[in-house]
C-alpha cells in the first residue's frame, strides 16, 4: 500500500517536471545586441600590463588605446586584418616626432567625454598613466621601459611631450595600440587615492573609468558584465552593436553549445575538437587565422639535461615536425624555421636545418656523452590540451632515441613559477602569442638575466646585439635580427614545434570582424548581416 | 585464538563453496574482481593495442573492428587503455589502504587498549581529519607533495588511518572485556603482546570487511582527483582522467571516451563494494 | 528543567564551543602552513612581461618576503578583525566572493538533502518493514548501484543521454537560462528569489537547471542515509518492545513515530554528515555543471595558487561540519534525551 502510494507520487511529480521542462521556449535574440562567452572570470579591470586574456579583451573594447592600426583586406577570406605599417590615431589624434627622433609630441583628441563623471580627456589622463609605472612598479614599467622612454612632460593642456632613451623605437607605436595603453580618467581615479595605493590601482581594479567604443552599463563579477555603445561625446560613429552581454561560462563545450543553439553569437577560447565539430555546424562559421601562435617546447638551459648544446641539438633532431603539423593540428598548423613564426616580416629561415632524424641525433648525443639516452621531465599546465597531446606525441617520438621524456601535469601557477625560478628541465608553451613584431621584444627574452628570459639562456653576443639593436634601422636592423636568429637557431635553445591559427567561432550572420595583431576580439567594427 | 581463526577460515571457504549459486550478486561480484586482476596483472602481454601508442591520425573515433572502444584525442586504443588502468588504480588503491589501514589499526589499537590522553589525542585528530572535504584535502596534500603516484598513496592513507583508527579502538575497547583478555592481564603479559597477539587478531575479522569498501572508495578518490587533472601523470592511462578527457566531447555525442573507462569504474567499485558489504555481513551473522 | 539537566547543558554546549574553537585554530594554522607549500602565486599573476622590480613588488604586496613568522601573524591579525583578505585573481575580497558564490552551492545541497532525507527515509522503512516485496529488494539494488557509481562520471553519461539524445534538460551551463533576468536577490536562492519577484520563468528556468545536478546527488548520496534507516529500522523492529507493541494492536503510526524517535540520533548526524558533505565537497559536480558556486571557486583558487580562498574555504568547511554534528547532536538530544549529554 504505502509504496504503490509512494512510487504514485514519484511518477506524478516527474511527470508534472518534464511538461514544464518542454514548455521552455526557445532563447530570443535581439538584433543589436551582441551575446558573446567568456571562458572564466574577468579578474580585473586595471588596464595595466596584460596579465589576464580574458580581462584584455574587455578592456581593449572599454578603454581607448592611443593608435590603432589599420586595415587591410584579405581578399577570399571573411575578415580583414591589422595593417601593421599604418599607425592611426584613436586617443591620440595626431602627433610630431621631433628632427632627431628622441621625443615626440602627443596631441591629445580633444571633446571626447568620459561616460562615468562627464569630464573630457586631457593630457592629464595621459600623465597620470605615464606616472603611474614607475610609481607603482606596476605593468606599466615595464612598457615604457620597452618602449624606452625616459620623461614626459605635460606641454599643453592637449598635449603631452615623451622623450626617449634611444631614437623613438617602433615597440612604442606596438604598445601604444596594445589594450593595456588605455586611457584613464584622472579626474575619476584622483578621489581613490588611499593611503597605501597612492595611484588608485586597487580602485582600478574593480571599477571603470574609462572612455573606450563601450563603456560598463553593469558588472556582476562572475556572472556577466553588460557594455553599452559609447555615442554621446564621442568620435567614432555608432557601432552596430549598441548593447554587448559578456557571459562568463566556464567549461569549453558548454560555450560550444551556447553558440549553436544560437545563445551566443560569439564564443571564446574554445578546444580543438569543438572547432573542429563546429566548422561544419549550420548557422556556424569558424575563422581560422594564420597566426604567430607558437608552439614550443621551452628548454631550461640552466640545469641537466639542457645545458649541455649537443643534447639540445639532438632533441632538435628527434622532433617529428611535419607529422605535428599534419596530424596533430589536422594541417591546419604551419611549420616553423626559425624562432620567429613564418607571418613574422623579420623572419629568417635558412639557418634552420633541424628535420626528424634518429641517427643524426643519436649521433649527437653519443657525442656528447649519452649514446644510451637520458631522462628529463617536462611540465605541462593541468587543462592545456594542446600541450598534452604534443607532450604525448613527443614522448613516443623521443622513445625510438632512448630519450625518456616524463610528462607532469601541474597547475598552472605552480607551472609559472618553476618556470621563472628554472627548476625544472623542459616546459610546453602554447599559445604564447608573440604579438608584437620586433627583433628587439623577442630578445628581451633571449638576453641574459632578463626575467622574460624563461630560458635562462646566456650568450654574451645577443646581449650586445640588443644593446645595438636600440639604435639601429633599416638594412642594419634587418642584419642585426639575422644574427640573432641564426644564432639562437644553432644554439638550439628551444624546440619549436609548429605555428597554430587563431580560431574564432561565431554565427555565420555576425560580419565585419578585423584580426588584431594580439588576437583579442574587437567589437566595434563587427555587424549583424540579414 | 589462532585455532578460532583457521577454523574461520575454513568457514569462508565452505561458505563460498557452498553459497556460491544462491548469492548471485557475491558471485558475480567476486568473479568480476579476480577476472579484472588477472587481467590488470596479464595486460602487458595481452594482444591488445598498445595503451600508448599515439595515432594523430585517427583521433576520438567510434567503436570499430579495429578499436573496440574507440580512441581518444591522442588516438590511443581506449579498450586497451581500459585494461592497463587497471593495474594503476587496483595497485594504489589496494597499496594506500593496506598501509594506511595497518598504521590506522596500530594507533587505534593502541589508543583502545591505553586510553585515556593518547585515546583522546587520536580521537581528536582523527575527527578533525575526517572533518575536512576529502577533495579539497587531497587536493591540497596532492600539491604540497609535488604529484605523481607517490602522493596519490599519500592522501588516500592520511584519509583512511582516522577511519580505521576509530573502527579497530571501539572494537578493542570492547574486546578488552573478555574474560581471556582479562586473564592475560593479570598473568602479567606485556601490553605489546596483549594487544598484537590477542586483541588485534581478535578485531581483524570485523575490519576485514571494510577492506573491500575502503579499496572501493580510494578508488573513486583516485578517479575523482585524476578527474580534476591531479593524478597519475599522462600519458599513463588511468580511468578518472580518461573519463576527463572525454568528458568535452559528451556534448557532442562522443561517449565512448568517457563512457566505457566510466563504465569499468562502476563495475570494480560496485563489485568491490558488493564484496565488502557481504563480508561484513557474514561476518557478523558469524559473531 | 532541573538544575542538573541545566548543568548538563552547559557542560555540553562549552565543550562543543572549545572543541570548534580548537578545531577552527589547528585546521586555519595548518592550512595556512599548507598553502605555504603549494606554489607561490606570484609568477602566475605577473604574466609574463615582467621583469625583476614588477616580481619583487607584487612579492611585496602580498606580504610574501616577509619570514613565515610574520606573515603568520598578520593572517591571524587579520582574521580576527573578520577580513578573510583579498583574492589575488578576483581581486575581491574574498568575504564578498563567498557570499556570492555559497547560495549556490548552499542552494543545490540543501533541495538535495531534502530530497536525499525523505526519500532515503521512506525508501529504508518501507524496505525495512516489508523486506520482501519488490520496493524493498529494488531499492536494496539501486543503492548499492548509487554508492558505486562515480558521481562526474553519472552526469556525464546523463547529459549526453538527456540533453544530446532526448533534448528534455537544458544544457549543463548552470543555474539559470543565459537570457533570463533575475535581478531580486533577496536569499541568493534562485528558487526563492524567483517566486519572491513574481518571475515565473525564472522559477521554471531554475528548476530545469536543478534536476540534473540534483538527481546525480540524490541517486549516489541517497543509498547512505537508505541503509542506515534500512539496518537501524530492522533492529528496532526486532526489539521486543515492538514485539509487545504490535500484539498489543497499537497503530501503526504510533509504532513507526517510535520508530522514528528510535533512529533518529544516527540519522540525523549521517544527515548532518552528508549535508556538510555536499556543501563543502562538490567540487566534481560543479565543475561538470558550470555551477558558480564554491567548489568551483576553491578549484579555481587552487590551481592559482590563491592562499586566501583556500584558507578561507578550508575554515568554512571546518565551520560548517562542525556547525552540523552540533545540530544534529542537540536535536539528537532533545528527542532522545537517552542519548545521554557525555
Amino acid at each position: 500500500m504505502r509504496s504503490k502510494k509512494v512510487l504514485s507520487i514519484f511518477l506524478v511529480l516527474s511527470l508534472l517536471l518534464m511538461s514544464i521542462c518542454l514548455g521552455i521556449n526557445a532563447e530570443i535574440t535581439d538584433e543589436h545586441v551582441l551575446k558573446i562567452a567568456l571562458p572564466g572570470e574577468i579578474p580585473t579591470l586595471n588596464p595595466d600590463f596584460s596579465r589576464y586574456p580574458i580581462s584584455n579583451m574587455v578592456l581593449l573594447n572599454i578603454y581607448e588605446q592611443w593608435f590603432q592600426y589599420g586595415t587591410r583586406d584579405i581578399p577570399g577570406e571573411d575578415y580583414t586584418r591589422s595593417d601593421i605599417n599604418k599607425i592611426e590615431g584613436a586617443a591620440i589624434k595626431t602627433w610630431e616626432i621631433s628632427d632627431d627622433r628622441m621625443s615626440v609630441t602627443l596631441n591629445v583628441r580633444q571633446g571626447v567625454i568620459f561616460p562615468n563623471t562627464g569630464s573630457e580627456m586631457t593630457a592629464d589622463d595621459i600623465m597620470y598613466w605615464l606616472d603611474k609605472g614607475p610609481e607603482t612598479k606596476s605593468g606599466n614599467l615595464w612598457n615604457e621601459d620597452m618602449a624606452s622612454m625616459e620623461s614626459w612632460e605635460k606641454t599643453g593642456p592637449y598635449q603631452v611631450k615623451i622623450h626617449f632613451k634611444y631614437p623613438v623605437q617602433p615597440m612604442f607605436w606596438m604598445l601604444g595600440r596594445d589594450q593595456c595603453w588605455g586611457v584613464v580618467d584622472y579626474e575619476a581615479v584622483k578621489d581613490h587615492f588611499t593611503k597605501d595605493n597612492p595611484w588608485g590601482s586597487k580602485w582600478l581594479n574593480r571599477n571603470y573609468a574609462g572612455n573606450g567604443e563601450y563603456y560598463i552599463e553593469s558588472w556582476e563579477p562572475g556572472v556577466e558584465i553588460v557594455l553599452r555603445a559609447h555615442t554621446e561625446g564621442y568620435w567614432r560613429e555608432k557601432p552596430y552593436f549598441e548593447k554587448v552581454i559578456l557571459k562568463v561560462v566556464t567549461s569549453s563545450p558548454t560555450r560550444a553549445l551556447l553558440l549553436q543553439s544560437g545563445a551566443v553569437d560569439i564564443a571564446m577560447a574554445l578546444g580543438q575538437e569543438e572547432y573542429d565539430n563546429l566548422r561544419n555546424a549550420p548557422g556556424i562559421k569558424v575563422l581560422t587565422v594564420p597566426s604567430r601562435t607558437k608552439n614550443t617546447l621551452v628548454l631550461n638551459h640552466s640545469m641537466f639535461p639542457f645545458n649541455i648544446k649537443k643534447l639540445r641539438q639532438a632533441v632538435s633532431y628527434l622532433v617529428p615536425y611535419d607529422e605535428i603539423v599534419e596530424g596533430i593540428f589536422k594541417g591546419r598548423a604551419q611549420r616553423m624555421y626559425s624562432l620567429c613564426p613564418q607571418l613574422s616580416p623579420w623572419e629568417n629561415g635558412e639557418y634552420w636545418d633541424y628535420e626528424f632524424n634518429v641517427e643524426k641525433a643519436k649521433k649527437l648525443m653519443a657525442e656528447a656523452g649519452y649514446p644510451d639516452g637520458f631522462e628529463f621531465t617536462v611540465n605541462i599546465r593541468t587543462g592545456d590540451k594542446n600541450a598534452r597531446k604534443l607532450a604525448i606525441f613527443l614522448k613516443e617520438a623521443f622513445k625510438q632515441a632512448g630519450v625518456d621524456m616524463k610528462i607532469r601535469e601541474v597547475t598552472p601557477s605552480i607551472f609559472a613559477e618553476e618556470e621563472g625560478l628554472g627548476t625544472v628541465p623542459a616546459t610546453m608553451e602554447t599559445g604564447f602569442l608573440q604579438y608584437i613584431d620586433d627583433p628587439y621584444y623577442s630578445m628581451r627574452g633571449y638576453k641574459t638575466g632578463s626575467a622574460t628570459n624563461r630560458h635562462h639562456y646566456s650568450n654574451p653576443r645577443i646581449d650586445e646585439l640588443y644593446e645595438k639593436l636600440r639604435n639601429t634601422f633599416g638594412e642594419e636592423r634587418k642584419k642585426l635580427s639575422d644574427e640573432f636568429q641564426k644564432i639562437v637557431v644553432d644554439d638550439a635553445v628551444d624546440l619549436e614545434l609548429a605555428c597554430t591559427p587563431l580560431e574564432y567561432a561565431m554565427r555565420d550572420d555576425i560580419k565585419g570582424f578585423k584580426v588584431l595583431e594580439d588576437s583579442l576580439i574587437w567589437i566595434y567594427p563587427l555587424y549583424r548581416s540579414k | 585464538m589462532y585455532y578460532s581463526l583457521k577454523k574461520r577460515g575454513n568457514n569462508v571457504l565452505r561458505f563460498v563453496l557452498i553459497n556460491y549459486k544462491s548469492h548471485l550478486k557475491l558471485s558475480f561480484a567476486v568473479t568480476f574482481l579476480v577476472l579484472i586482476s588477472i587481467l590488470a596483472i596479464i595486460a602487458p602481454f595481452l594482444p591488445i593495442n598498445e595503451p600508448t601508442k599515439t595515432d594523430m591520425f585517427n583521433t576520438n573515433a567510434p567503436p570499430s573492428h579495429e578499436h573496440w572502444f574507440g580512441t581518444d584525442e591522442n588516438g590511443m586504443d581506449i579498450f586497451s587503455r581500459t585494461i592497463n588502468a587497471a593495474r594503476y588504480d587496483l595497485i594504489i588503491a589496494i597499496t594506500a589502504v593496506l598501509i594506511g589501514s595497518t598504521i590506522g589499526i596500530i594507533l587505534g589499537a593502541i589508543a583502545g587498549y591505553v586510553g585515556g590522553l593518547f585515546e583522546n589525542i587520536i580521537e581528536r585528530f582523527a575527527e578533525m581529519i575526517q572533518g575536512f572535504p576529502y577533495i579539497l584535502f587531497g587536493m591540497l596534500i596532492y600539491m604540497m607533495i609535488g604529484g605523481g603516484i607517490a602522493a596519490l598513496i599519500i592522501v588516500i592513507m592520511v584519509y583512511n588511518l582516522p577511519f580505521y583508527a576509530k573502527l579497530v579502538r571501539s572494537e578493542i575497547k570492547s574486546l578488552k572485556n573478555i574474560p581471556f583478555v582479562q586473564a592475560a592481564i593479570c598473568a602479567g603479559t606485556k601490553p605489546y603482546m596483549i594487544v598484537f597477539k590477542h586483541l588485534i587478531p581478535n578485531a581483524l575479522p570485523t575490519i576485514f570487511g571494510q577492506f573491500p569498501l575502503s579499496a572501493a572508495s580510494a578508488i573513486r578518490f583516485v578517479a575523482a582527483l585524476s578527474f580534476l587533472g591531479l593524478g597519475i601523470p599522462p600519458p599513463t592511462p588511468e580511468w578518472g582522467s580518461m573519463i576527463q578527457l572525454g568528458a568535452n566531447s559528451i556534448i557532442f555525442g562522443k561517449w565512448w571516451i568517457s563512457g566505457f573507462p566510466g563504465l569499468t569504474l562502476f563495475f570494480v567499485v560496485w563489485a568491490l563494494n558488493s564484496l565488502g558489504v557481504s563480508l561484513q555481513a557474514y561476518i557478523k551473522k558469524e559473531n | 528543567m532541573n538544575k542538573n539537566s541545566f548543568r548538563n547543558w552547559f557542560r555540553f554546549l562549552s565543550r562543543r564551543i572549545i572543541l570548534l574553537l580548537i578545531v577552527l585554530i589547528l585546521i586555519t594554522s595548518i592550512a595556512f602552513f599548507v598553502t605555504r607549500f603549494i606554489g607561490s602565486p606570484v609568477y602566475l599573476m605577473v604574466g609574463s612581461q615582467r621583469s625583476e622590480e614588477i616580481i619583487e613588488a607584487a612579492r611585496q604586496e602580498l606580504n610574501l618576503d616577509k619570514p613565515l613568522s610574520v606573515q603568520y601573524f598578520i593572517y591571524i591579525n587579520d582574521l580576527l578583525h573578520g577580513d578573510l583578505g583579498i583574492s589575488r585573481f578576483t581581486y575581491n575580497p574574498v568575504i564578498d566572493d563567498l557570499k556570492r558564490k555559497l547560495p549556490a552551492t548552499l542552494e543545490l545541497a540543501t533541495v538535495s538533502i531534502i530530497l536525499i532525507s525523505i526519500l532515503g527515509i521512506i525508501l529504508g522503512f518501507t524496505a525495512a518493514v516489508k523486506r520482501e516485496s519488490f520496493l524493498g529488494k529494488f531499492a536494496n539494488w539501486i543503492s548499492s548501484i548509487g554508492v558505486s557509481v562515480a558521481p562526474f562520471w553519472l552526469a556525464l553519461m546523463l547529459i549526453f543521454l538527456f540533453y544530446f539524445i532526448f533534448r528534455i534538460v537544458p544544457a549543463p551551463i548552470g543555474r539559470i537560462d543565459s537570457n533570463i533576468n533575475l535581478t531580486a536577490h533577496y536569499s541568493g536562492f534562485y528558487l526563492i528569489d524567483s517566486l519572491l519577484a513574481g518571475n515565473i520563468d525564472a522559477f521554471i528556468s531554475s528548476v530545469y537547471h536543478l534536476i540534473l545536478p540534483v538527481f546525480v546527488l540524490v541517486f549516489t548520496t541517497t543509498p547512505y542515509i537508505f541503509k542506515l534507516v534500512y539496518s537501524d529500522v530492522v533492529e528496532v523492529l526486532r526489539s521486543n518492545y515492538i514485539q509487545n507493541a504490535r500484539a498489543f494492536g497499537l497503530k501503526k503510526i504510533t509504532i513507526y513515530r517510535y520508530i522514528l524517535k528510535n533512529i533518529a540520533p544516527s540519522l540525523l548526524t549521517l544527515i548532518a554528515l552528508n549535508f556538510a558533505v555536499l556543501i563543502s565537497a562538490d567540487i566534481v559536480i560543479e565543475k561538470v555543471f558550470s555551477w558558480p558556486g564554491l567548489g568551483l571557486y576553491a578549484l579555481n583558487a587552487m590551481n592559482n595558487s590563491d592562499y586566501c580562498p583556500v584558507i578561507s574555504i578550508a575554515l568554512l568547511a571546518a565551520i560548517v561540519y562542525n556547525l552540523l554534528y552540533f545540530l544534529a547532536d542537540t536535536f539528537s538530544i532533545i528527542i532522545d534525551p537517552r542519548w545521554g549529554l557525555e
